[in-house]
């Protein structure tokens, strides 16, 4: 590698989160690139995009006040995950509002012990699922387990698209061996299951065909699909 | 306030770190929209998880694993969207970008039709961020081993690409 500063070690000088290294004293490239960012970061926040964002977000954290204990889902979820072998659901009463932000849908997996999103996960963790639709209206979600298996995540129940603003509720499920993957369909009409699974299956299909991981190709396309994203998850043994 | 995080305190963070995560988005997607969608993302995330952010040892490292992530997501779902479209509008992408950032963009573009998200987030923090293979460990939080087989995996790729007729044409 370079032997000049990572942009890591940049930014967190940027920040001031570091103390500067040695090495910025006798390399003055680093030091114009650490003036460049410092530059540049003082120019977005001079700019209106900036403060908009920033008040998107703090509205966003003000609508999703108050937030629920953490403990509560852990006691609902707690028996009914032991129960299960890949994933149960437990349905623990509604959500805050939602609130649609600019931001792109996405879904992520939030570990209840720590709070850590999307991180690599270890058998036995307990996680929910967190639907963010915005700016379309439905959403799907499939996971597909590391043997290619493909179920419906959310909603568990019915065939069709749920609305996260009228079917509140987030799943919470305990981690079994193996990684997964969660694939979610967001669209601004609902989607049949049969549809949507489909186009999963043939994909992961098509990666064991050429033996590659099942999350090597996106899935085919799908009728009134807005957007697609998926999230690869690997669960490590536990340390 | 959501999750913990006071009002001011999520005004503070954003202030301090929201130009990185722009930084690195606009340098991965290219478009100044798109990085700020990203930014959004990323910050709704972190009101999710604001323990875990708090817990960070080195918090720049969780807001390059988040915004690399959504970026990449960003990416690939632009690329189903602009599957016929190799070239997305270049006077925007240039601009401000640095020769070695346009020639990283263009390489992980390529190895993302062939690398799984995990390797492709390694291959980021590789090429684009110039990490040592210890920084990518504290980052991904995978193991040193894994994080070795993956880069090695990556490099391997990046040779062939980069051998292949055409590379850097568009660059």
């Amino acid at each position: 590698m370079s032997e000049h500063l990572s942009n890591l070690v940049l930014d967190e000088l940027t920040v001031g989160s570091r103390p500067p290294p040695s090495h910025l004293d006798a390399c003055e490239e680093c030091r114009a690139r650490l003036a460049r960012r410092r530059e540049r970061g003082v120019a977005l926040r001079a700019t209106p995009e900036f403060s908009r964002g920033k008040a998107r977000i703090l509205a966003h954290a003000e609508a999703a006040a108050p937030a629920r204990p953490w403990f509560s889902w852990v006691r609902l979820a707690a028996p009914l995950a032991m129960a299960m072998s890949l994933a149960v659901l437990v349905w623990v009463g509604s959500p805050s509002e939602g609130t649609r932000i600019k931001g792109g849908p996405f879904v992520s997996l939030v570990r209840l012990r720590d709070g850590a999103v999307d991180a690599p996960l270890s058998p036995g963790d307990v996680v929910t699922l967190s639907v963010h639709a915005a700016p379309h209206r439905y959403a799907f979600v499939l996971v597909t387990d590391a043997g290619g298996a493909t179920a419906p995540l959310w909603p568990s129940r019915g065939d069709r698209s749920g609305d996260p603003v009228e079917v509140p509720a987030s799943p919470t499920f305990v981690i079994t061996p193996g990684d997964f993957m969660l694939d979610a369909f967001f669209s601004d009409e609902p989607l049949p299951l049969a549809r949507v699974r489909e186009a999963v299956a043939r994909a992961v299909a098509g990666c064991e065909e050429r033996g590659r991981p099942a999350d090597c190709a996106p899935p085919s396309e799908v009728k009134g699909l807005a957007r697609h994203y998926r999230l690869s998850v690997t669960v490590s043994p536990a340390p | 306030m959501a999750r913990g995080l006071s009002a001011s305190e999520l005004a503070e963070i954003y202030e301090l770190y929201a130009p990185t995560v722009f930084g690195r988005a606009r340098t991965l997607l290219g478009r100044d929209s798109d990085a700020w969608d990203a930014v959004q993302e990323v910050f709704c995330r972190l009101l999710e998880s604001a323990g875990a952010f708090r817990a960070e040892a080195r918090p720049m490292t969780y807001i390059y694993r988040v915004t690399t992530h959504v970026s990449l997501n960003l990416l690939r779902s632009r690329a189903l969207r602009d599957v016929t479209t190799r070239e997305p509008e270049p006077s925007e992408e240039q601009e401000g970008a640095s020769p070695g950032e346009v020639e990283a963009r263009n390489l992980l573009r390529a190895l993302a039709r062939d690398l799984d998200e995990r390797a492709l987030q390694i291959a980021t923090l590789h090429f684009m961020d110039g990490l040592t293979q210890e920084e990518i460990v504290e980052v991904v939080g995978l193991s040193r081993k894994t994080v070795g087989k993956e880069l090695e995996k990556v490099r391997v790729r990046a040779r062939q690409l980069t051998l292949e007729p055409g590379w850097g044409a568009s660059s």
